[in-house]
């Protein structure tokens, strides 16, 4: 049984030899939990497993230069004071960085983490026969559907709790749980096969859409069957909400202050220009209630922020971590991650004003990308990507889905060219995913 | 009592639990990552992790579970909870899962490094690290925007045994050096990377010159940046090796999975023992290779590291099998069980995949001689399959156009896709040069393993290319 308070003395202890050592600055990140998993494959109970993952990093600062250690399992006071003492030792040996001044302090967040609904003692509690029942249900729905399906998957239930101590002060525990139910569907007639590919996922019990996600996946997978080749010229593309998350989430991690500094961003000096149609806005909102993404505090310690990263076409502002916001002079929205870097959390996309069946009504010809990962170049913008999961659109109807389809371009020119985005949306937990309408894409596919 | 000894009475005590088969894991890695960027170690870090994993089959079905950390409660938790897990799934389960007859295997393996890993203190490592990145920097001609070399060691120690009496210790080391330069030239902005990795021990970085890792990379970052893109269609295609690899691993090798196989996920079901490829191809998944980053003496089930031909001259010869799949298709276990670390279970996964060379195949100059419009792909990035469609992409970082028979203009890094059964008869010719290329992580089912492939240059007929010029 791991007992909290003496987990937040040891974290104090390790933080105390760090500075002993000679370390500026330290801080440390214990974790610990219990996952629980079933497979599924071809319509069959295929594996249960149940893990109990326990592990701790410690960070330590000289001179601005970091070194790290890490190790699993609950440490030792003696096995804890080891790893500091390494990590100062590596510090020490990193080159100096005249830019770096703290790690940050305690602060108050701007949302109490238990008023965001993380933890769901639902989840918490369960079993492996609970997990074993829903994937036997998820089959027998799937079969329901299509006798020749065939189902493969797994269902995932997670607790965990992390501890972050640091020597600026900063203490901070947060526990939070996580579901999933991840479906794979396949019909096969001779050498004609259609697949499908969906998920659902929450931080609570009810915001899981278990039962109809079996169905949608063996309905889908049958629509897939028939593929014709994809005729070669330009076209609009419609991007499903899962499609067009691939493509703006690729575009919020490219926000990254330290990738803009590093000039290694396709938005490195665009701050406040016009990078996309006025159709988008894209916002980071890692408060969310019940958000897949959300927290009270990044994982160095600071308080999250929400951010309009794209207003209206205007690249507003960048995502940042607290040595770059520092450096930057801006208040820092809290996107640090624990190697240096910064990271989105919840997407909010700008909705229109007409339904995703409307925009698609409006396409004499284009191409209709259901999932698949259209996902450019973080620093050129360039992508040159197979559609995975995608439909013929003609006079606005979708046609047959499409094999070996391919589209190529650059962000920049995607985001140019964006003339609407759906007034309905995929509803992730904390996230709002319309569908995204593309003016002037160039596919090829041998059709 | 040693760990391997622990790790054998809990397998022991599991089947006196009722379980029909039981394997235990000890994975310990350890290691060392430094990053040096813009000329600065900025992030020196070390690793250590270690814990059990536990599998059990009871009444036919399997059970799972890890522990981290290393010690007799925690293995005997594990074991415990292995089975609790078998037990809630043997109710559901309805196809049983059978286990191929096996012997018992006891070895140690010590893979011994040419160098070993701290032949060189951190300092040491630095200075060559730094001096690596600064070449790539020099040779960018003042367009580098950001330089980025990271550096990783490491050792793994499996410590395995089963309740067949398997008992096996195995440690590797391990070594990986990763460039990555982004330069601007007339507003345009490119990234090119160039990865070096080997099991084995300090001699990659010993040896390795800027040539081949960081100034290789940058003279690319800077002619991309000058070059414009490839153009969209059909058309015939010549592979550099590090494409073939790719080709072989995602075309071919996941498709020749049993496990994937048997569940009705892949394009080659009911294809075993026929012809499916044209009579040049041989591909061959090889687990021996001395220093192939996807090498390994004894795979994660205790099984002996071998060669597999999975296409011999065009015909769908073998495919790879754990123990369980190798019984349901009353086949040899060929050494195929990897788990990524303690917290995964053995899955069917490749190694080493190539396509052999053809001793008596063209030279790539012939092949593309042989050309009037295609395109020349070079630098293989990354790819993936859908294997139950046997639909796949492959990731070039560079290109270049042929035409009337000759290699043009380079291009920008480019895409192409196909359908596996179409291209495997597409292949008109296989080259007789051969370079292992592209050594990287295989991920499947949420599980990275090292792997690495390649071959000859290889020419298809005609493939998509995602091109846009």
């Amino acid at each position: 049984m791991i007992n909290g308070l003496e987990l937040r003395n040891l974290a104090d202890d390790a933080v105390r030899v760090a500075r002993s050592c000679g370390a500026d600055f330290a801080d440390l990140l214990i974790s610990w939990g219990r996952q629980l998993s079933v497979s599924i494959e071809a319509n069959d109970v295929r594996l249960c497993e149940q893990h109990e993952p326990c592990g701790y990093s410690v960070r330590t600062f000289v001179g601005g230069g970091v070194g790290s250690s890490s190790g699993d399992g609950l440490p030792t006071r003696a096995q804890l004071a080891e790893h500091v003492a390494q990590a100062v030792s590596m510090a020490k040996l990193a080159g100096r960085d005249p830019d770096f001044v703290d790690l940050p302090g305690p602060a108050e967040p701007l949302a109490q983490e238990s008023a965001m609904e993380l933890f769901d003692p639902a989840i918490e509690a369960v079993s492996l026969a609970d997990a074993v029942r829903l994937a036997h249900e998820s089959i027998e729905q799937a079969v329901a559907i299509d006798p020749a399906v065939n189902l493969s998957g797994d269902a995932s239930f997670a607790s965990g709790t992390a501890l972050l101590a640091s020597s600026t002060g900063v203490t901070i525990e947060s526990a939070a749980t996580l579901g999933c139910l991840s479906l794979f569907a396949v019909v096969r007639d001779g050498d004609d096969v259609g697949s499908f590919a969906d998920f659902t996922t929450g931080r609570r019990w009810a915001d899981l859409q278990i039962e109809a996600l079996a169905e949608q996946v063996a309905r889908s997978a049958r629509r897939y069957q028939h593929a014709r080749p994809c005729p070669a010229r330009t076209m609009t593309l419609l991007l499903g909400p899962m499609a067009g998350y691939a493509l703006l989430g690729g575009l919020a991690a490219a926000a990254s202050a330290e990738s803009i500094r590093r000039k290694r961003s396709l938005l490195a000096g665009r701050q406040g220009q016009m990078i996309a149609s006025a159709a988008l806005s894209l916002a980071d909102r890692p408060l969310e209630p019940r958000g897949i993404h959300s927290s009270a505090f990044d994982a160095e310690g600071s308080p999250r922020r929400p951010v309009v990263i794209v207003d209206r076409g205007v690249f507003a502002a960048p995502l940042t971590n607290h040595y770059n916001a520092r450096l930057a002079g801006v208040v820092n929205t809290g996107h640090g991650t624990r190697r240096d870097g910064v990271s989105p959390t919840n997407l909010h996309v700008g909705l229109g004003s007409r339904a995703e069946a409307e925009l698609i009504r409006e396409v004499d010809d284009g191409v209709y990308l259901e999932a698949g990962s259209l996902s450019p170049d973080p620093a050129s913008g360039d992508f040159s990507e197979v559609l995975d999961f995608a439909f013929k659109i003609d006079r606005g109807q979708l046609t047959y889905p499409l094999a070996g389809a391919m589209a190529a371009g650059n962000m920049a020119d995607l985001l140019k060219h964006i003339d609407a985005t759906s007034s309905d949306y995929r509803a992730e937990p904390g996230q709002v995913l319309p569908a995204v309408r593309i003016g002037q894409v160039q596919f090829s596919g041998g059709g | 009592m040693d760990l391997t000894d622990l790790l054998f009475e809990c397998c022991r005590r599991a089947v006196r639990g009722g379980a029909t088969f039981a394997d235990a894991r000890s994975v310990d890695s350890a290691g060392l990552s430094l990053t040096i960027q813009d000329g600065r170690a900025e992030r020196l870090s070390s690793h250590r992790s270690s814990g059990v994993g536990v599998r059990v089959l009871f009444g036919g079905a399997w059970g799972f579970a890890s522990a981290d950390g290393v010690s007799e409660p925690a293995i005997r938790q594990a074991t415990e909870a292995a089975m609790a897990a078998a037990r809630a799934s043997a109710p559901a389960c309805r196809d049983k899962a059978p286990l191929a007859d096996h012997p018992p295997i006891v070895a140690e393996s010590i893979l011994p490094a040419r160098r070993p890993l701290d032949d060189w203190s951190i300092p040491q490592k630095i200075a060559r690290l730094t001096e690596l990145e600064r070449a790539g920097v020099g040779a960018a001609e003042g367009f580098a925007v950001n330089s980025v070399l990271s550096y990783g060691e490491g050792r793994r120690t499996l410590h395995l045994a089963n309740s067949r009496g398997t008992r096996i210790v195995q440690a590797m080391p391990h070594c990986r050096v990763v460039y990555s330069i982004t330069a601007v030239v007339d507003d345009v902005r490119q990234q090119a990377h160039e990865v070096k990795a080997h099991l084995g021990g300090l001699d990659l970085l010993t040896e390795l010159s800027p040539e081949q890792l960081s100034t290789k990379a940058a003279t690319r970052a800077i002619r991309q940046c000058r070059s414009p893109t490839a153009p969209p269609g059909m058309m015939p295609i010549v592979f550099h090796p590090s494409i073939t690899g790719l080709f072989a691993h995602e075309a071919l090798g996941h498709n020749a999975e049993a496990d994937g196989y048997y569940a009705g996920q892949s394009i080659l079901a009911g294809h075993l023992g026929q012809p499916i490829a044209t009579p040049h191809v041989t591909i061959v998944d090889d687990s021996t290779i001395a220093g192939g980053y996807g090498s390994f003496a004894y795979d994660d089930e205790g099984v002996v590291s071998q060669r597999r031909t999975i296409i011999d001259r065009g015909v769908f010869t073998t495919l790879l099998h754990n123990l369980e799949t190798a019984a349901r298709f009353d086949a040899p276990p060929n050494g195929c069980g990897r788990a990524e670390d303690h917290t995964a279970q053995p899955i069917v996964r490749m190694s080493n995949t190539f396509v052999a060379a053809d001793p008596a195949g063209p030279s790539a100059e012939q092949m593309i001689r042989s050309i009037d419009r295609g395109l020349y792909l070079a630098e293989g990035q990354e790819g993936y399959v859908f294997p139950e469609r046997g639909q796949f992409v492959c990731k070039a970082d560079s290109a270049r156009r042929i035409e009337h028979g000759q290699l043009g203009e380079w291009l920008r890094d480019v895409s192409v896709s196909g359908l596996v059964l179409e291209t495997l008869m597409r292949i008109e010719a296989v080259g007789s040069d051969f370079e292992m290329a592209a050594p990287g992580a295989c991920g499947k089912m949420g599980q990275n393993v090292p792997t690495d492939c390649g071959g000859p240059h290889v020419k298809i007929s005609e493939m998509v290319v995602g091109g846009e010029g």
